[in-house]
């Protein structure tokens, strides 16, 4: 394979492969797309694939898996962020600090969703919960997505030649290249899978579970219980365990005053 | 965060709201305060 057989493959299915991989990526399955962008970029520089095209279609790649998440949300409500705050590869995406994000700049922060590791993929299914109409959470996802696809294409046209050149010593290397490319990602993978192995073990050692604090509080131990979800969260689902105090985790000193350290404290979210 | 308070003994509640629901355990559905506003003592 050589840099003309490469041409010839984003030419003929390009457009395509950047679909898939965007709509993967937004989806939630662990592979990176900005490469496929930028490599696109390089060849739309070299007039083989249009760049406005590239971008549009990377927008429409990432709104289908958007939308995905975002019906999903609004059909599971916050049930579905809990899900994926278990299962993501990623462990800095908690729903708290997507919450706190959403919270904070409100639909808006949807147009920065692509530029914040984590924040992609929980923020639809967020919109969703949250009740945000589908017409702004159209508009909000689609500006981020051509923003983000608009920097990784424009990147890949401004060091087409450095594409270029990498491009062609993979194709020199032939099918040794698919091989590295394919290694890439398997470790690309494995490094995520080992960071959630290690974060959920060490969640693990430390949690209680229902059943446990619900043995402390019949045998009066009297944990301090801190519900630690957003202000939004507790207004989409009110309920809350009994005598469970609401607090702001960055924040908590105002309603931890008096409570001596020694306290058992058992945190709650979604 | 509170461990940096010096309270050595903070566990999250595996599973959140929702396992703690599923197990059966009571909840209360009081409209929530606003943040800032002390909750509620058991």
């Amino acid at each position: 394979m050589n840099i003309a057989d490469i041409g010839a493959l984003v030419a003929n299915y390009g457009l395509a492969l950047v679909f898939v991989n965007v709509f993967l990526v937004q989806a939630g399955v662990p592979v990176p797309a900005v490469p496929t962008l930028v490599v696109a970029g390089a060849l739309a520089a070299g007039g083989t694939v249009s760049a406005p095209l590239v971008v549009l279609v990377a927008i429409a790649g990432s709104l289908a898996g958007d939308l995905i998440w975002y019906w999903i949300g609004r059909v599971a409500g916050y049930r579905v962020l809990a899900w994926l705050c278990r299962v993501s590869l990623s462990p800095d995406s908690c729903v708290k600090r997507t919450e706190n994000i959403f919270e904070r700049w409100g639909p808006t922060s949807l147009v920065v969703a692509k530029f914040v590791p984590g924040f992609a993929t929980v923020a639809p299914p967020l919109a969703g919960a949250m009740r945000l109409a589908l017409a702004p959470f159209l508009v909000y996802s689609a500006v981020s997505a051509g923003l983000w696809a608009l920097a990784a294409v424009g990147a890949g046209m401004i060091f087409s030649r450095q594409v270029d050149w990498l491009l062609e010593r993979l194709g020199a290397m032939g099918g040794r290249a698919l091989v590295l490319v394919a290694a890439a990602l398997a470790l690309f993978a494995l490094v995520k899978w080992w960071e959630r192995v290690r974060f959920l073990r060490e969640m693990r050692m430390a949690r209680i579970t229902p059943a446990e604090l619900g043995e402390l509080i019949a045998a009066g131990a009297d944990p301090v219980i801190l519900d630690v979800r957003s202000l939004s969260a507790r207004r989409l689902d009110p309920r809350a365990i009994l005598g469970a105090r609401p607090v702001d985790p960055d924040a908590p000193d105002p309603h931890l005053a008096g409570v001596p350290p020694e306290r058992e404290v058992v945190v709650y979210c979604s | 965060m509170l461990m940096n308070r010096g309270f050595r003994r903070v566990r999250p509640l595996e599973g959140g709201l929702e396992a703690w629901v599923e197990a059966g355990y009571a909840v209360t559905r009081d409209p929530p305060p606003d943040d800032g506003e002390e909750g509620r003592d058991p």
